[in-house]
This record gives C-alpha cells, structure tokens and sequence, in this order.
C-alpha cells in the first residue's frame, strides 16, 4: 500500500485518466474531487457494503419468513 | 383501490397514503423508487418493505428502537434534505427507522448502519448511512437453533 502526503488543492493521478483533487480538508473529513472514465466505478467503501447487504436481505424466502418469525416466538417464549 | 403483487402475500390493495416514496431507492436498487410498508396482524414487530415495482422484491425489516433500544439516528444534510427532515430527526415522532433483516445460515442480522428513514408526514423515505455511531450492517439479532447447535 501507498501513502501519500497531500495538501488541500492538491492532486493525485492515478494511471493517466483518473485524478483525485483533495478540494477540502476539515477536522475528521476530507472532501475530494474525482474525475474517472465512466466505466470505472467510483463509490464510497460502506455505499457498497450496503448495496451488498441489500442484495442478501432481497434473496430471502418465505422460509427465511418462518426463521425470522421464529425468532420471534423465541424471544417472547425466553 | 389500486393493487400491488407482492413477494409474500399474493396481490394486496393499497391507498395512496400507504405508499413509500423513495426518490433514490434503495443502495443497489436504485430504480425501485415506490413501496408498501406492510405490517401483518400478529407478526409485529416485523414489518415488511415490498417494492410497488417489483413483485419478486420484499425485504423483512424491523422498528430500529426495537432491535436497539439507544439507537440514535444522524443524518447527512444530504439525506435529510431528500426526506424533508432535520439532520437528528426524534424517531417515532418525525420519522419512522427500519433495519433491514438479512437470513444468514447461521443467524439473523440487522442492518443498523443503513437503514430505511421514513418521514411520517411527506411519506418520502431514504436509506441513510449512519455512520456517527459506529453501527454495523450485519447487527447479530438472533443465533439460529440450529447455528446454535452446530
């Protein structure tokens, strides 16, 4: 892995079509600029835990259901 | 009365009211922009998202102050303007919260990291990061029996 100093204004390229402008830095955040071809996914690390998160939740079926329902019972039954 | 087929429940009436409207989607369903919060006698707490759009996609979610009793919701500006509500909305009052339930083999989880904000008065809804707290997307709700067992 690269670490890499930066000040606000600054930039960093990556290959020779992708460039990252850090435009602002704040106490706990920084705010970036990207510019990349639009076939290169750009998208914040938890943005795509969530999406995979969602895609799991959406392959549920009605015998999830009765697991999830049962979890239920359990706890009332405790 | 307009009906809706559903994942779970066959076709099921709906009023306009009990539409969710959901500008965005949700992450990684970004075109399933209209749902029904569904809620079935007897199985409360657990609620149901069902997209208006797609038969095939229904997610089970939960009250998040019933999976967390000390949830405490924050918002980006950005979200908050999409909904129409404050950045630190009081849930129950202002808005309603849903983790989304995940079936894994060997438990239940909730995803407290993203959930579903829906503003109570507008019926407009997002799934927002809450990233303030810390809180996961594979919240443990449950050991299964037979996780348990294993």
């Amino acid at each position: 892995m690269m670490i890499m100093r930066r000040r606000k204004g600054e930039k960093i390229l990556i290959g020779d079509n992708i460039v990252i402008h850090i435009s602002q830095i704040g106490r706990n955040k920084v705010k970036m600029a990207i510019q990349a071809p639009r076939e290169i996914l750009v998208i914040a690390e938890e943005l795509q835990r969530v999406s995979l998160e969602n895609t799991a939740a959406a392959s549920a079926s009605a015998s999830d259901v009765m697991t999830v329902l049962s979890c239920f019972q359990d706890r009332s039954a405790a | 009365m307009p009906g809706c087929a559903t994942k779970y429940f066959g076709i099921r009436e709906y009023t306009a009211q009990s539409l969710i409207t959901m500008p965005c989607g949700l992450h990684g369903f970004g075109r399933e922009t209209a749902f029904l919060l569904i809620q079935i006698s007897g199985q409360e707490p657990l609620a149901y998202l069902q997209s208006v759009i797609s038969a095939d996609l229904c997610f089970m979610a939960l009250p998040i102050l019933a999976v967390d009793r000390t949830y405490s919701l924050c918002l980006d500006e950005a979200d908050a303007a999409l909904i129409g509500t404050t950045i630190e909305p009081e849930i129950g009052r202002d808005v309603l919260c849903l983790a989304i339930l995940t079936v894994r083999p060997s438990a239940v989880t909730a995803n407290l990291l993203a959930p579903v904000v829906l503003n109570l008065r507008t019926r407009n809804a997002a799934q927002c990061i809450n990233m303030k707290q810390g809180y996961s997307h594979q919240h443990m709700l449950q050991p299964h029996r037979e996780g348990l067992a294993a």
